[in-house]
C-alpha cells in the first residue's frame, strides 16, 4: 500500500482506540458538528460551509424521458429577461415592417416603402384617363413587365390609360406590360382606368391590376362595325376601328383591335385568354 | 451514505423510473459538487465536472448492483474518476504559456500578502494541498462526501481497515502542517 510506504516517518504504533477516535472525529466534521475547541475541526467545517454556499442548486431531471425538466437548464431570471426583451424587439420590428409594407401613397411611411420595395407601389391607384379618339396602330411589341406584378397600362397619345401614378413607366407606346390578376367590372367601355370611345358594357371579370382575365360582353362601337367575335390573342396596343359586339375573354399579351371588334381586348402582356365569348372580331380584331 | 431517502428511491432509479432517478440525483448532487469543489481549483470547473458526473450517473445507475458497492461508493467512484480525468486533462492544457510567464513573482500574491491574510480557511486549504494525494482524497471523501471508511475503501479499492489507518495518518499529518503554518 503506497500510503503506508509514503509515511515511514509516521508512528506506526497505531492502536485501535486512536483509529476509532479519528474515525469519530471525521464523522463529526462531516456532519458539521465539530468540537468547538478544535481549530482544525472548526476550520474544516467552515471550509465545507463555504463550499455549500457556492453551490447553486439546479433543476434536476432526466433528459431522455422528457417527463421532468432536463438537467442543467438554468432558470435564472436574467435569461428570462433577455428572452422577453428579444420577443419585444422582434414584435416591434415586425409591426414596423408591416406598416412599411402596407404604406400607400400619401402615407408618411410611403417614402420608406419606396426605398425598401422600390418605387412602384404594389397596389397602384387607378387614375382614370380618357381614351378618346382614334387609336392608331402601333407595331406590336412585347415587353415583359419588370415591375414585379405592378403593371401599368398605357396607350399612346390620347388613348393613354394610366393605372398608376407612378412615373416609372418603361413601356413603349402601344404595349402594355402587365401581370396577372383578377377582377370584374361592368360598365361602359373598359372598366377602371381604361376608357375609350367604345360604347358598351363590359361585364365579367377583369382585374384592375392589369392582369388576368376579363370576360364579359360589351358593345364597342368604334367605327360602326358590329360583330361578335371570339377572343383572340394578340399583342400590341393600338386599336383601329370600331366595333360593336360583345364578348368575353381573358387575354394575354396585348392586342390591337382593328376595325370592329368585340369581345375582349387584349391590352396586356402576360395574361392569357380563356373563356367563352361571342363576337365578331371584325377585321384585325385581335392579333 | 446510507441515507434512508436514497435507499427508498434507489430500486426505482436502478429500474429506470424517471421520478426515482430524479430524486436520487437531487439527493446526491450537492455532495457531488462539494466533493468536486474540494478537489478542483475553482467553482466553474467543479460545476462542469459535477454535471459530467451527474450525466454519467444517469447512464450507469441502472447497472448498479448493491452487492458490489453501496450507491454512495458507486456515485463517488464515478466522481473520483471524473476529477482524475480533469486533472489529467489540465496537465495537457497549460493555462499560462511559457512566453508570458513573468520573470519575477507577482508581488500582489506574494508571501507577504499571504502572511498578511488572517484567513484561517486559506491556510487550511494550503495545508490540505500539502498532503499527499491519497491522504487528501481520503479526507475529502470522508468529510466532503460524507462516506464511511467502508465506502471510501470501495471507491479507492482499499479495505476499510486500510482506510482507517490512512485517514488517521492523514489527520496526524494535517495537524502537524497546521501547527507549522501557525508558527512564525
Amino acid at each position: 500500500m503506497s500510503i503506508l510506504d509514503d509515511n515511514d516517518d509516521l508512528d506506526l504504533d497505531l492502536d485501535l482506540a486512536a483509529l476509532a477516535e479519528t474515525d469519530a472525529w471525521l464523522d463529526q466534521v462531516a456532519r458539521r458538528t465539530p468540537d468547538a475547541h478544535d481549530p482544525l475541526a472548526t476550520g474544516l467545517a467552515s471550509w465545507l460551509d463555504g463550499i455549500d454556499d457556492e453551490y447553486v442548486p439546479e433543476s434536476v431531471a432526466l433528459p431522455p424521458t422528457g417527463i421532468t425538466p432536463p438537467v442543467g437548464i438554468r432558470s435564472g431570471r436574467r435569461y428570462r429577461g433577455r428572452a422577453l426583451a428579444a420577443v419585444a424587439v422582434l414584435g416591434a420590428a415586425s409591426l414596423a415592417g408591416v406598416g412599411v409594407a402596407a404604406a400607400a401613397p400619401g402615407s408618411p411611411l410611403y417614402p420608406v416603402h419606396r426605398v425598401v420595395f422600390g418605387k412602384v407601389h404594389p397596389d397602384p391607384v387607378p387614375t382614370p384617363a380618357k381614351t378618346t379618339g382614334h387609336l392608331s396602330p402601333t407595331p406590336p411589341s412585347h415587353k415583359p413587365s419588370s415591375l414585379g406584378g405592378a403593371a401599368v397600362a398605357a396607350l399612346p397619345g390620347p388613348h393613354q390609360a394610366v393605372t398608376t401614378p407612378s412615373t416609372e413607366d418603361h413601356r413603349t407606346p402601344g404595349h402594355q406590360p402587365g401581370s396577372r390578376g383578377a377582377g370584374s367590372s361592368s360598365g361602359p367601355g373598359r372598366e377602371g382606368s381604361d376608357r375609350d370611345d367604345r360604347h358598351g358594357t363590359d361585364s365579367g371579370a377583369r382585374e384592375d391590376t392589369n392582369s388576368g382575365h376579363r370576360s364579359g360582353s360589351g358593345n364597342a362601337q368604334q367605327s360602326g362595325k358590329q360583330g361578335s367575335g371570339s377572343n383572340g390573342h394578340g399583342s400590341g396596343g393600338s386599336r383601329d376601328g370600331s366595333g360593336d359586339g360583345s364578348g368575353s375573354g381573358e387575354g394575354s399579351g396585348s392586342g390591337h383591335d382593328h376595325g370592329s371588334g368585340s369581345g375582349s381586348r387584349q391590352d396586356r402582356v402576360s395574361t392569357s385568354d380563356h373563356g367563352p365569348g361571342t363576337g365578331d372580331p371584325g377585321p384585325g380584331a385581335e392579333d | 451514505m446510507s441515507d434512508p431517502t436514497v435507499t427508498r428511491w434507489l430500486p426505482g432509479a436502478t429500474s429506470g423510473d424517471p421520478d426515482a432517478l430524479n430524486e436520487v440525483i437531487r439527493l446526491f448532487r450537492p455532495g457531488i459538487y462539494r466533493y468536486c469543489r474540494s478537489r478542483l481549483p475553482d467553482h466553474e470547473s467543479a460545476e462542469d465536472v459535477t454535471q459530467e458526473v451527474t450525466m454519467a450517473m444517469i447512464e450507469a445507475l441502472p447497472r448498479h448492483r448493491a452487492d458490489d458497492h453501496t450507491v454512495g461508493a458507486f456515485v463517488y467512484g464515478i466522481a473520483s474518476n471524473k476529477v482524475a480525468m480533469w486533472h489529467r486533462a489540465s496537465y495537457r492544457r497549460p493555462e499560462v504559456p511559457i512566453e508570458t510567464t513573468p520573470d519575477r513573482e507577482d508581488p500582489e500574491v506574494g508571501p507577504a500578502e499571504i502572511a498578511e491574510s488572517n484567513d484561517g480557511l486559506a491556510r487550511l486549504l494550503e495545508t490540505m494541498d500539502q498532503l499527499p494525494d491519497r491522504f487528501r482524497e481520503i479526507l475529502v471523501l470522508r468529510v466532503s462526501a460524507g462516506l464511511s471508511a467502508e465506502e471510501v475503501g470501495q471507491v479507492l479499492g482499499m479495505t476499510a481497515g486500510a482506510v482507517r489507518i490512512a485517514q488517521h495518518r492523514a489527520l496526524v499529518r494535517l495537524r502537524e502542517l497546521s501547527a507549522a503554518e501557525v508558527r512564525p
